[in-house]
């Protein structure tokens, strides 16, 4: 009882010193009964949250699920026009902060965080957060690391080896198709654009660079993102991958049933299957992304999240301190790697822990899935940059790049189209461009 | 008498405003005023980089270019000869085959094709989105288990038919009911006549019943070509099943809401529903013309 | 006739089918078939449980919209229908003629221009940005003028006029009544507009809490393709029987007013 009401008077000074907020501002901050509303899809945050509350009980954070991906963007979109029914925090992938810092939506929490902020995190993450005169737009929660995750028993049942060259993976495809119809070595979905992105950022691409006020350098059909494109065209022409469109419920059934042997996703995707394809729970394991050349160790990220601060929220200073507590105390952050939200953190503590490391991940039949993760981690690229619509990129790659690919038509020809679309758009939006 | 009515009308005239009032004001702030101030943005700009600005007819002319917008309006104009021909032929079926007496408990099977309009149509795009799914759908089951090719439903060419089921599904009771009201209430002398000269159930449908009910199958018509214009909960609903199909501009609607909430392109947008708005006025306009035309026709025969 | 029926049943059978199984057996059972387990008590629970008693939150919110909505518009509907019937005034035709004109004006156009004005004059995200619009039913004005034609003879006002009764007494007291039948009719139509409403609450309403099913059930549809169900909860299930929950008093609504409706078309479908 004495503890805990010394930790009461303990918590009334910032957990460590906030860039330039006074201890008093923050006490009064921390004391004003606040409720702050989250908008996140990640499930099951009432723990982490309980404890935050326990610490600050005058803050009460409400987190609630208003969709995933899209829906929840148009959302924010619809609030930030009406001014109306926002909320304090809201989770916004790393491809989607360039987005909303355009549209003046997101708060710059770096007044309120603390000072050791950017030792808390990979690096890689804060740049995907930052901005070009230091501003802080969101608190780093997530990764991606983008590996293969693979059905051992599929695997084993054919005689496929762990494929380690993208051209190991186009062989093993034939041979797996061939051998049982039903099966496909991978989906290829028309609408997953994030998906080729990621590809991309794996094999060197880099389409979109800022070179400050409003101006960009474009170039989504390089020709490393021709041989991405022309490389998937080419399996499923052979008709060894399905293209079926991704993130849908016949999807999730096709996982559940054994229809695609393996998944190209980040580390997040058990998150996914843990929920939609039960009955394969513990017959994946995890590897590296096939490479493009023997030896080669190098990947891309898919996905991540921060945790940011709408403008207009009315306790600016608890709402940071919030996201920061969630995404790096030592007690609160780590439950986000366990079930059912098997995170991958971006916070580097939680990361290198050694309970983290060397989980015997379940899902994964007992596999140390997180080293493999932590590993494939260390060769992302840290340099990779997005555009300020990424929605409408998106979109124009389903468009032509998307529909090129699983319909058997010219996909290079799709790209420039795309690249002229892409242009068009941010000339019409005010940008300058150049390539 | 007729003028001393009339004249008593017209002292208690200022009175009729007032009964109307209520309804003028609501009518003025949520479809008047949204109209013009659609049409004032429709001549404004506003960019990521730049906010604001007057751009005059430029928005009108982009769209006239717009191959989204066309390809979306072809296409609900197209849902619309596809949809509504057959769902109005089911539904003057059914209606005269129910008022025909040939029917075993027709009240039973009135009421039951009825039911489907109490579905809000977001639930029935989910219902038939789960027996349209091609790997574990209902449908496919089906196709499976007896050995046919499962068709996919949303993929090229049969994606329109395939929504235009799911709204046929929903409507046809509505309407049925509209023709069934209109049968009921035609008189059965004439019926009684033609039965005694020898005619059959068909022949009774076909020269009496049918041409009585134009009136009805005109607003029937009506309120389908308002509706297929209009088409987006439906395909919005489903746009996950397949994405590549059901496109961003699949209908004038669902381009207006992408441009709105997707590409931030909210002046656009207006521009766009302002533009689906004049072609609805044109084909209900059309179609109001040729049933006027064909009273007329039937009157001077 | 009867493969007819089916097929309007078929997919109604299937969701009341499906709502007891949970989110595996949805996947691996026939659809038109039961489980070996009755995951229906699970289901309802999950439905009444998941994101807080969300659910109920939009149980309300569409009963408040349909209810005032529809009682609202059939009101003012009738009024006006009224006033066009029985009075002489100026500007009588040319707003009747804009009346019947905008039954062209499609809604769903009008659905995100009505959102910007409405944001401008701050009413987004709050119950009045829906009931609003569904006051308006120009069908219903023009069925309640037809209706008032026939249903209530001048002969009788003048009466009631000479009794001493003001006009606002006399239409409330007398008029109302004998025009009931019609103003159910309206007030069902409008019922099944507003619950069937879908793109004006989807852009209007932010917090999930305002939300009416329509838009809710879909926003979990959305969720449960989206993966975010992770390890527990199993939305997919909660999708399908939160469906079949919500058709339940729909479908008893319906059947127990549809008389009322038939009876209400007759009058307006011939008068063309």
């Amino acid at each position: 009882m004495a503890a805990s009401l010394l930790c009461v008077g303990i918590s009334l000074q910032p957990a460590s010193a906030a860039s330039s907020v006074t201890a008093s501002d923050f006490a009064k901050a921390m004391n004003t009964p606040t409720t702050l509303t989250y908008w996140t899809w990640v499930p099951g945050l009432n723990k982490a949250i309980a404890l935050f509350e326990k610490r600050y009980p005058k803050i009460k954070v409400n987190a609630i699920n208003v969709g995933q991906g899209g829906p929840h963007y148009q959302k924010l979109r619809v609030g930030a026009t009406s001014g109306k029914g926002l909320p304090d925090l809201a989770q916004i992938e790393f491809q989607y902060v360039p987005a909303f810092t355009q549209i003046g939506l997101l708060l710059d929490i770096a007044p309120y965080v603390s000072k050791t902020f950017k030792t808390k995190f990979e690096a890689w993450t804060i740049s995907q957060v930052s901005g070009p005169k230091g501003q802080i737009y969101g608190v780093p929660q997530d990764t991606g690391p983008m590996g293969m995750l693979y059905r051992k028993d599929i695997f084993d049942k054919y005689g496929i080896a762990v494929p380690k060259t993208w051209a190991d993976f186009a062989a093993a495809a034939a041979k797996l198709h061939a051998a049982d119809p039903t099966v496909y070595l991978a989906n290829f979905g028309p609408n997953e654009a994030d998906v080729a992105t990621s590809f991309g950022w794996q094999a060197g691409a880099r389409p979109f660079k800022s070179l400050g006020n409003n101006s960009y350098k474009i170039n989504v059909d390089d020709p490393v993102a021709q041989k991405i494109a022309k490389y998937w065209a080419g399996l499923v022409s052979a008709g060894t991958v399905s293209t079926d469109p991704a993130w849908n419920n016949d999807w999730f059934a096709g996982f559940d049933k054994g229809k695609y042997a393996t998944w190209l996703t980040g580390a997040w995707g058990p998150l996914f299957l843990a929920g939609q394809a039960k009955d394969t729970a513990g017959l994946w394991r995890a590897a590296p992304l096939p490479q493009w050349s023997a030896g080669q160790s190098v990947s891309g990220n898919r996905g991540g999240s921060s945790t940011a601060v709408i403008k207009g929220t009315k306790n600016p200073i608890a709402a940071a301190t919030f996201a920061e507590f969630l995404n790096s105390d030592p007690i609160a952050t780590p439950l986000l790697s366990q079930a059912p939200q098997l995170l991958f953190p971006a916070s580097s503590a939680a990361l290198h822990a050694p309970a983290f490391l060397n989980a015997k991940v379940a899902f994964f039949g007992g596999q140390q899935a997180n080293k493999v993760f932590v590993a494939i981690n260390k060769t992302v690229a840290k340099d990779f940059a997005w555009s300020p619509f990424t929605d409408q990129v998106y979109q124009e790659w389903q468009n032509d790049v998307g529909v090129a690919i699983t319909g058997k038509t010219d996909v290079v020809a799709a790209l420039a189209t795309e690249q002229g679309n892409i242009l068009k758009y941010a000339l019409d939006q005010g940008f300058t461009v150049s390539k | 008498m007729e003028r001393v009515i009339l004249a008593k009308r017209s002292r208690h005239g200022k009175a009729g405003l007032l009964f109307v009032a209520p309804f003028m004001v609501v009518f003025i702030l949520t479809l008047v005023v949204p109209l013009v101030y659609s049409g004032y943005l429709s001549f404004f700009r506003n960019r990521l980089v730049g906010g604001v600005s007057f751009v005059g007819t430029k928005n009108y002319i982009q769209a006239f270019h717009d191959h989204a917008f066309w390809s979306g309006l072809e296409r609900v104009v197209g849902f619309f000869f596809i949809q509504v021909p057959f769902m109005l032929a089911a539904a003057l079926i059914f209606a005269l085959v129910i008022d025909s007496g040939k029917l075993r408990f027709p009240k039973v099977i009135r009421i039951l094709i009825f039911i489907p309009y109490a579905v809000p149509a977001v639930i029935a795009a989910i219902m038939w989105g789960y027996l349209y799914g091609p790997n574990f759908g209902l449908l496919s089951q089906i196709s499976r288990y007896l050995h046919t090719p499962s068709i996919h439903f949303l993929n090229g060419w049969m994606t329109l038919p395939s929504i235009a089921n799911i709204v046929t599904w929903e409507y046809v009771g509505y309407n049925m009911i509209i023709m069934y009201a209109a049968l009921k209430s035609f008189s059965t002398d004439l019926y009684e006549a033609a039965s005694m000269d020898g005619a059959n159930g068909f022949q009774l449908a076909w020269h009496i019943k049918i041409p009585q009910l134009r009136p009805a199958i005109f607003l029937c018509l009506i309120f389908s070509v308002i509706g297929s214009f209009q088409l987006f909960t439906e395909p919005y609903q489903m746009t996950p099943l397949s994405p590549a199909a059901l496109n961003n501009s699949f209908t004038p609607n669902i381009y207006a809401y992408d441009e709105a909430f997707v590409s931030q392109n909210i002046n656009y947008a207006a521009t766009i529903s302002f533009m689906l708005g004049f072609a609805v006025l044109i084909a209900a306009s059309f179609v109001g013309l040729v049933s006027r035309q064909s009273r007329k026709r039937a009157i001077n025969v | 006739m009867l493969c007819c029926t089916a097929y309007f049943l078929l997919p109604l059978i299937w969701l009341f089918i499906t709502t007891t199984k949970d989110t595996t057996g949805i996947y691996s059972s026939f659809g038109l078939w039961f489980t070996k387990v009755n995951h229906l008590f699970a289901n309802v629970k999950e439905v009444f449980s998941l994101d807080d008693g969300l659910y109920v939150h939009w149980m309300v919110n569409t009963t408040i919209y349909a209810v005032v909505g529809a009682t609202g518009a059939a009101l003012i509907a009738t009024a006006a229908g009224y006033g066009f019937s029985k009075y002489d005034f100026g500007l009588k035709k040319p707003l009747f003629g804009v009346v019947l004109g905008s039954v062209m004006i499609p809604m769903t156009a009008l659905a995100i221009p009505t959102f910007l004005v409405f944001s401008k004059i701050h009413l987004v995200n709050t119950r009045w940005a829906i009931i609003l619009p569904s006051l308006i039913s120009p069908i219903g004005v023009y069925l309640m003028r037809v209706y008032s034609d026939t249903a209530v003879s001048q002969n009788l006002l003048e009466a009631a006029r000479i009794d001493g009764l003001g006009e606002l007494r006399i239409f409330f007291s007398i008029s109302l009544r004998l025009l009931m039948p019609g103003f159910i009719t309206v007030v069902l139509l409008s019922i099944v507009s507003i619950w069937n409403n879908y793109f004006l609450p989807l852009i209007m309403l932010n917090s999930p809490n305002l939300q009416p099913l329509t838009v809710g059930l879909s926003g979990w549809a959305q969720s449960s393709i989206s993966g975010a169900s992770g390890g527990d909860s199993s939305i997919q299930a909660a999708v399908i029987t939160g469906s079949a929950i919500s058709l339940i008093p729909l479908i008893i609504v319906f059947l127990i007013l549809q008389r009322f409706w038939e009876n209400g078309l007759s009058a307006g479908s011939n008068k063309e």
